[in-house]
């Protein structure tokens, strides 16, 4: 399998001097991100997230099963994420990758172990029956910054998720299908997203560390340091990660958390605004028409 | 060169030949023919003959149903296992049975929803020298068991009401008030559980045809599947299963489908030579099927008039609708010898 | 939301990939990408001819063997059409990526694995065709499949392509078939319980569906309605509209 092509000596070289001029190869300014784009699919809990040219595509499935044993009382959720070769031909399959790993690891940190979703509520009869939330996160298209995208695509995609509802009687459940039910909302306890930020510093000037938000493949490339901190709009730190490069000034990183609060504000009031729209759009045909139809026949 | 080699003809043995040029090999064999005789393959066959099928039932012991099938070089066990299902353990399973139920649609397929009929193949190692020890399935078993399993539901070969193991609570109203009140009948009889069908398939030796010979030991162990009479134990709360011979079932079949495979087999290599020569070989070995790109495996039910069950073709442009009758026919016949070993 | 068995399609989308395509058809959505000719592993190097390799992978959960089924069917059916001994010792990568299927109301919690596979096998097959045209693969011949549920009532048998996921989950016997532009059968995949007079009407309706009628006009630039179902116009069509536009400059 052929390996990544690593960026040429003049690809390099324009792209510190941009730098130092305090500008990015694409125009953008350091804190700013790509345009951003969600749309959802025809199905619940399908999303679609387009930032520059990166694009994830994630799907929501839930399936009655048995909880684990240690856990009576929690369902399941799962989060799986594999790179394809659409991404580009240098994933290869069902073998992967550092980026993969990465990826997997820090949806898992972000969402999971912080506790976004209720897993308290999947449980149907304890130690029996729970619903499993899977999660899928497909990478289409692989223009940097995975991590960010891919955490908005998943929690967009949870909150647009309806599972079907669900009675209990004594020991046995009664799952109905969307025919006969409204099928309903997961349980989510706050929206923590990621950001990432690309440290350069000895690429520039003695003693300045350049940050850029939202990296480009390329940016990603060159860089010498990274973190991703997850964080949700109240200002909650949910998970940090440095994994190595350069040093940092702490209070400097400090000031990274400051700017990832702001910009995961925007990204929630982005998110919660799409996903109004969307509802809009599904409830045309639906309740509303049926609410009007009755009115009709009062008056 | 020198005088010394005189213009000899270049010659090999016939196993030389083989292994050197193989496409040319095969050629020249059915090129062979003439007036009084037919095309012959380097096996000795014709394009329309079969291998002889050997079928001994019954030889694993601890199986609910087994088959042991040869064809040719190509021998394939098969054990059918039967294990019990509790309704309860059934994650989505719904005990009501209202008009909106998902089991209420048409087409709807117990045996499939619930995974009743779980077919597995493995191709030993030393079956074929083309499987070495410790590799994961390869595509060729994938493929395989997919088509057995789409096979197995789509035919509707083992009846779902088989597998179904039914409790009727006894009626414990007072008999008088009975009379009294005509509207409550007796209490409904509940599925407790279901059978689960596990269909091991092994593979001992491989030449060719791997999916005919499977599909003829699945079907030959599905008819000699007994399974004995469960019942579920109010006080203990379990099925428990009745040891007499005399109160065991055997499952009722339908139909008897015989899956028959065929090769095409190109004059020239490239798709856009001029020759468009071609034969079908019917029933190939693995020194054929190297050879041939375009297959058709057609499952045919000739208990009546000829019934087809599946067509799956691919890999080439050269069977149509005038091949596919002379296919047919042939898997016609070979529908009737395999019926009749089966059913001895 | 959208038309439910009008297809539509998206070329040459993914920025990394060489060719790529989505195909969206009854409900159906895969996106497919190109990748070739490029190194190849090894162990799958042919000495005369380009190695093809097909990755399925489903909208949820992990490939099983119902995918590896599929995916030995595609290659098998694009080794026929992609001029492989052109590419000799080299790797041609199809991944072709499952992304919606039809919403099943009645169905129950599973997530469905155990359905049959022949209900996407056409959309694969012409996603993989569309990507395989925009990496501008060369080919020997371009295909086209249908998928065709027949339900028997008595003695009349009615057809009807592309049914929707009632009418392809009620019907008797369900077929895949896929032509070439010269109306040759490349790939036949039939379940059910049928006969073979059936199967002959089947095929000459597949036909018709996939392959334009004789004398029937569709190159000169001719726009055809979209409202005609034949897949090769569609195939062109597509092809037309992406053409014009990568070359909206050159006048």
């Amino acid at each position: 399998m052929p390996r990544e092509v690593e960026p040429s000596l003049n690809e390099k070289q324009f792209f510190v001097k941009a730098l130092e001029e305090n500008l990015r190869i694409d125009g953008r300014a350091f804190d700013q991100y790509r345009e951003l784009d969600l749309e959802f699919g025809d199905e619940l809990g399908v999303t679609d997230v387009r930032l520059g040219k990166t694009r994830i595509h994630t799907h929501i499935t839930a399936e009655v099963t048995t909880p684990f044993p240690d856990r009576p009382f929690d369902g399941l959720f799962t989060i799986t994420s594999e790179l394809s070769p659409m991404t580009s031909p240098f994933f290869e399959p069902n073998r992967p990758s550092t980026t993969e790993i990465l990826l997997s690891r820090l949806l898992e940190k972000t969402l999971r172990r912080s506790g976004a979703l209720d897993t308290e509520s999947l449980c149907l009869i304890a130690g029996q029956k729970c619903w499993s939330i899977r999660a899928d996160v497909h990478v289409l298209s692989h223009d940097g910054n995975l991590v960010d995208a891919a955490c908005i695509g998943v929690l967009a995609a949870l909150q647009h998720f309806r599972k079907p509802d669900t009675s209990t009687e004594g020991e046995s459940v009664t799952v109905y299908t969307l025919a006969e039910r409204e099928p309903v909302p997961l349980s989510l306890l706050h929206f923590p997203y990621c950001v990432t930020f690309s440290y350069y510093s000895s690429t520039v000037e003695e003693g300045e560390t350049v940050t850029l938000l939202d990296a480009t493949l390329l940016e990603e490339q060159l860089r010498e340091g990274s973190a991703t901190i997850g964080i949700n709009r109240h200002g909650e730190v949910c998970q940090i990660a440095k994994l190595g490069g350069v040093p940092l000034d702490a209070v400097a990183f400090l000031g990274c958390v400051q700017i990832a609060l702001v910009k995961v504000k925007e990204i929630s009031v982005f998110v919660s605004k799409r996903l109004e729209e969307e509802a809009k759009k599904r409830d045309k045909g639906g309740l509303m028409a049926e609410l009007s139809a009755e009115n009709d026949r009062v008056s | 060169m020198t005088s010394a080699a005189p213009q000899s003809t270049l010659t090999f043995p016939r196993e030389t030949f083989e292994k050197l040029s193989p496409h040319p090999y095969l050629l020249a064999h059915l090129q062979q023919a003439s007036a009084s005789s037919p095309p012959t393959r380097p096996n000795g066959r014709t394009p329309e003959q079969f291998r002889t099928p050997h079928i001994n039932n019954g030889s694993l012991t601890h199986a609910e149903g087994s088959a042991v099938v040869r064809i040719g070089d190509t021998t394939v066990v098969c054990g059918i296992r039967g294990e019990i299902l509790l309704a309860s353990n059934v994650a989505g399973y719904r005990v009501d049975k209202s008009g909106t139920a998902p089991s209420t649609k048409p087409g709807y397929n117990e045996a499939e929803e619930l995974d009743l009929l779980v077919p597995n193949i493995e191709l030993a190692t030393g079956c074929s020298p083309a499987f070495l020890p410790g590799q994961p399935p390869s595509t060729l078993v994938q493929s395989l068991s997919t088509r057995i399993y789409s096979l197995l539901h789509s035919s509707s070969l083992v009846n779902g009401a088989d597998l179904r193991i039914w409790y009727q609570p006894p009626d414990l109203s007072d008999p008088d008030r009975m009379r009294d009140d005509e509207e409550e009948d007796t209490p409904e009889p509940e599925v407790k559980a279901f059978w689960t069908l596990y269909v091991d398939i092994l593979f001992i030796s491989l030449d060719g045809n791997p999916f005919d010979a499977a599909w003829a030991a699945v079907l030959s162990a599905l008819k000699d599947v007994r399974l004995p009479k469960a019942y579920w134990d109010p006080d203990r709360e379990m099925i428990l299963c009745d040891d007499s011979v005399a109160e065991s079932k055997k499952l009722q079949l339908n139909g008897l489908p015989i899956a028959v495979t065929a090769l095409v087999f190109r004059a020239k290599e490239a798709a856009q030579s001029k020759d468009k020569r071609f034969w079908i070989l019917v029933d190939p070995d693995t020194f054929e099927e190297t050879l041939c790109d375009e297959s058709v495996t057609v499952v045919v039910d000739g208990e009546k008039e000829t019934k087809i069950l599946g067509i799956s073709k691919a890999g080439g442009t050269t069977v149509g609708s005038g091949q596919m009758r002379d296919i047919m026919e042939l898997a016609a016949k070979r529908s009737a010898q395999l019926s009749r070993i089966l059913n001895t | 939301m959208t038309n439910a068995t009008a297809s539509s399609a998206i070329l040459s989308h993914l920025h990394r990939a060489d060719g790529s395509a989505t195909f969206s058809q009854n409900g159906y959505t895969v996106i497919g990408a190109v990748n070739g000719p490029i190194e190849v592993q090894r162990r799958d190097e042919l000495p005369v001819e380009a190695a093809i390799d097909v990755i399925v992978r489903p909208a949820a959960g992990v490939g099983g063997t119902r995918e590896r089924h599929l995916e030995s069917i595609l290659q098998s059916t694009l080794r026929q059409i992609i001029l492989i001994h052109n590419f000799p010792r080299t790797l041609i990568q199809v991944t072709l990526q499952i992304t919606n299927t039809p919403e099943d109301k009645v169905a129950g919690s599973k997530i469905v694995q155990a359905s049959s596979h022949l209900a996407i096998l056409p959309t694969l097959l012409q996603t993989a065709l569309l990507a395989l045209l925009s990496a501008s693969m060369p080919l020997s011949v371009i295909f086209t499949s249908v998928l065709i549920a027949a339900h028997k009532d008595g003695a009349i048998t009615s057809l009807t392509p592309n049914p929707s996921l009632v009418g392809f989950e009620s019907a008797d016997s369900v077929h895949v078939l896929a032509f070439t532009l010269e109306g040759k059968l490349l790939l036949a995949e039939s379940q059910g319980t049928f006969t073979l007079d059936d199967w002959d009407n089947i095929l000459e309706m597949a036909g018709s569906v996939c392959v334009p009628k004789d004398g029937a006009d569709i190159e000169g630039g001719v726009r055809i309605e979209e409202t005609k179902e034949d897949m090769t116009t569609f195939v062109k069509c597509t092809l037309e509209a992406k053409v014009a536009q990568d070359l909206h400059w050159y006048t």
